[in-house]
């Protein structure tokens, strides 16, 4: 599907969030599909989004990633370089947490494709970059 | 050798003017492959949207509608008033 109409970006916070049925976290990317906007999931995130949600919502994680408004973003060695650069760009680097590189592959993913991210705690985000635009799950 | 199965199919189809005109000038100068090219990624890019608002109704029904609409107005935010077109 066309990602033409830009998108979200999902954290694992917001991936867990769908994962366990949360209504927000499925009526954004109802709402989004609706208008032919996107959603991207740095693959870096999903060992998190299937640490935190429970066997049996692994299969709606599965739905998700099978949607045709998905799109997979890819985590290589040539993301590596910029990926060092958000990390060590961080404000405060001893707060860094052990989230911390799938949190990274998250801004990246935003910066590179100029979207916000759908987060269920922007805090963390901003800790690498403050002007992240973000949209924060209620 | 067996004959090549066909996967394509010749059909008419009726557009407003300025569409049909915007969409040869889009082939005339190469921006898209062709007409049909353009016609065929505008209807699989519409029966993916439709086939995947079917595959989220049917396996988790239709979100409520505060939560719908909180994200109605995320997306319109987001994509202005002019909507996604624009």
């Amino acid at each position: 599907m066309s990602q033409a109409f830009g998108g979200w970006v999902l954290d694992h916070h917001a991936l867990a969030a769908w994962a366990r049925v949360e209504p927000y976290a499925q009526s954004l990317v109802w709402s989004a599909m609706e208008v032919g906007m996107a959603v991207a999931v740095p693959v870096a995130t999903l060992p998190l989004a299937y640490a935190a949600t429970r066997e049996s919502a692994h299969d709606v994680l599965r739905a998700l990633l099978d949607l045709p408004v998905t799109l997979h973003d890819p985590f290589t060695e040539a993301d590596a370089p910029e990926l060092g650069r958000i990390l060590a760009g961080a404000a405060d680097p001893a707060a860094l947490t052990s989230d911390a590189l799938a949190l990274a592959c998250v801004v990246h993913s935003a910066h590179r494709r100029g979207w916000p991210v759908l987060t269920g705690s922007a805090a963390a985000l901003r800790a690498l970059d403050p002007d992240l635009e973000t949209d924060e799950l209620p | 050798m067996a004959p090549r199965e066909r996967t394509t199919k010749k059909i008419t189809i009726t557009l407003p003017i300025d569409d049909a005109e915007a969409v040869e000038r889009l082939a005339e100068s190469g921006q898209v492959e062709s007409v049909s090219r353009y016609v065929t990624e505008a209807v699989a890019f519409r029966r993916a949207r439709e086939d995947g608002l079917a595959v989220l109704e049917r396996r988790f029904g239709k979100p409520p509608e505060h939560a719908l609409e909180w994200a109605r107005n995320l997306v319109a935010r987001r994509i202005g008033p002019q909507g996604p077109g624009a």
